[in-house]
């Protein structure tokens, strides 16, 4: 395991009740974000029941994470964590704040390094637009969360769910800080009460 | 009429059905049920950007509204749509442009719906041209095309303009001025704007009728038209004033009754009268009778193959078409007859077919008919021989 990265990951990582380091130079029967069994001696640890706190250069907090478990992934680095979720606040806005995005998932891997969080497993996404307009409610199968951009992507099925509206579309890129969205074959509801 | 609403009707018909399997969406619809959610589909791209509240929707564009209102168009793009509310959305839409309301069915190149409060408050449409159909009462669908066609939700009216043509009812007309179509009375009006020369002109059958302003209740059967009014029958019947007033018009313009006033002119086969009122009844699509009223009212008609006219004056003339006999009332009525005048305080019946004329006995023992004869109408005396020199 890259030094840099431990030491990091041990400044950040706060471990709940319960955490547990298991070192292990083989485990089988674990399972990855996208629901395959990864190979014997996949990872290199494993801690259950985690509150990771990604902080950036500047010090602040990139995101967070909550995790029934979490492993590291040997080659990449990137950790996978099961039962999550992930907190992040875009970019200006207050840690904590009203417009923190909250995203929940069966599976996920998180980036060693900033880049994209990676999301499967009744994928949730909620969180109040800077530009304003109220609470947007994302819900799919799989999804990606670029926290430079911060732009959640995925090609399937997803209900957007904003204000009055509750809407499916067929694939989604759509922009947190922005509120801009692109998909296609939307499929919505639009309840004028 | 011309044979551009034939057309347009196929051309609807083809359009309608077409639509049943088309595509694309746009904009909200709005029902009489407000609080019925509002479904929008698309099969292409979808781009919105939430706070802005606008979203662009592109091929095979949807909004539904229960209980009977449907919008479809290739390209849907929204604006005011905060919150995702569409109650107040703006929509702007674009290729194969086909909305249903109420019965109303507008298919169109573009359009711009705007939302009120989850109703629909106006829709614009463009077209070359434009269509619109609503149901008539008997059971064929009122049918109009324009360059442009807008629905006031307020008023419950659309509005055709730009190169307008139409068939309500039994009715089918071309129309310079902008008409408003009343979607609760089915009531058509031209619109009344400044004054110019432009004109409706429609037609039932062998009848046209023209004016600067029409307005018509199909259902009850009623027509008004205004300022420079013409019907006109082929072959052999014009009528001309300033307004007319058609009631009972049951079946076109076959049937029913007219009241004309100001600078009233009819022209009925060879006939003529001029006078200040009228009233032309039609049955069974010929001119049944007409009474008209003037100071004095006028009449003329061809005197048999002499080349000599009949010609009246009188307060009231009046025509029975099933009688064909024109009768003259005045106190007194005046007439001329090729060069031959008179005056009298009985009536004058005039036979169209004969070319003779008398009077009527009214009772009136102290009524005269008086009249002056040129002897050039006569037949020459032959001279009597001169006894004193007869051989």
């Amino acid at each position: 395991m890259n030094g840099r990265r431990l030491a990091l990951l041990v400044l950040l990582l706060v471990v709940a009740a319960g955490a547990l380091w298991t070192w292990r130079s083989g485990q089988d029967g674990q399972t990855t974000p996208g629901g395959a069994a990864p190979p014997q001696q996949a990872y290199d640890y494993e801690a259950h029941d985690v509150v990771l706190r990604q902080m950036g250069p500047d010090g602040r907090l990139q995101f967070q994470v909550e995790a029934r478990q979490i492993t590291q992934l040997p080659e990449s680095g990137r950790i996978a964590a099961e039962g999550l979720t992930l907190y992040h606040d875009p970019p200006g806005t207050e840690p904590g704040g009203p417009n923190r995005w909250t995203l929940t998932a069966d599976r996920g891997e998180l980036p060693a390094e900033g880049g994209v969080v990676t999301l499967a497993g009744d994928v949730r996404a909620k969180g109040i637009l800077v530009g304003g307009g109220g609470a947007v409610t994302i819900a799919t199968g799989h999804l990606q969360y670029d926290l430079a951009t911060q732009e959640l992507g995925t090609d399937d099925d997803v209900q957007l769910t904003w204000g009055a509206t509750t809407t499916r579309i067929r694939g989604l890129h759509f922009n947190v800080r922005t509120g801009e969205g692109l998909g296609s074959e939307i499929n919505a509801t639009l309840d004028p009460r | 009429m011309q044979p551009l609403i034939h057309d347009s009707r196929r051309s609807l018909l083809k359009v309608l059905a077409a639509s049943g399997v088309a595509a694309w969406l746009a904009t909200g619809v709005a029902a009489r049920d407000a609080t019925a959610p509002i479904v929008a589909s698309n099969k292409g791209q979808v781009h919105f950007n939430l706070p802005a509240g606008t979203q662009t929707l592109e091929k095979d564009v949807e909004l539904r509204q229960a209980p009977d209102t449907l919008i479809r168009a290739d390209k849907a793009e929204g604006t005011n749509l905060p919150g995702g509310n569409y109650d107040n959305g703006h929509w702007v839409l674009s290729g194969a442009v086909h909305i249903e309301f109420e019965d109303t069915v507008l298919d169109a190149n573009s359009a711009t719906v705007i939302f009120d409060k989850g109703r629909i408050r106006t829709i614009t449409v463009e077209g070359t041209p434009a269509r619109f159909s609503h149901p008539g009462t008997t059971g064929e669908r009122n049918q109009g095309q324009a360059n442009t066609i807008s629905y006031d939700g307020n008023r419950r009216q659309v509005r055709f303009a730009g190169q307008t043509a139409y068939a309500f009812g039994p009715y089918e007309g071309i129309s310079d001025k902008p008409l408003i179509y009343d979607l609760d009375s089915t009531e058509i009006t031209s619109e009344k704007g400044r004054s110019d020369d432009s004109r409706i002109i429609f037609t039932f059958r062998n009848m046209q009728a023209s004016a600067r302003f029409w307005r018509a209740n199909i259902n009850g059967g009623t027509q008004v038209l205004e300022q420079d009014v013409e019907l006109r029958r082929t072959p052999g019947t014009l009528i001309r004033a300033e307004k007319a007033e058609g009631s009972n018009l049951t079946d076109g313009y076959d049937e029913g009754q007219w009241t004309l006033t100001r600078k009233v002119q009819i022209e009925y086969q060879d006939g003529a009268l001029d006078a200040d009122t009228a009233t032309v009844a039609f049955g069974a699509g010929e001119v049944r009778s007409i009474q008209v009223r003037g100071t004095p009212a006028r009449f003329s008609y061809p005197a048999g193959s002499s080349g000599q006219r009949f010609e009246g004056r009188a307060d009231t003339v009046s025509f029975d078409g099933d009688k064909r006999q024109v009768r003259i009332v005045g106190h007194p009525s005046r007439y001329t007859f090729g060069i031959d005048q008179g005056s009298s305080d009985k009536p004058l019946l005039y036979e169209l077919d004969k070319g003779a004329f008398r009077s009527e006995d009214n009772g009136d023992a102290d009524a005269h008919v008086r009249g002056t004869f040129n002897p050039r109408n006569r037949v020459p005396t032959p001279r009597t021989p001169d006894r004193s020199t007869a051989q």
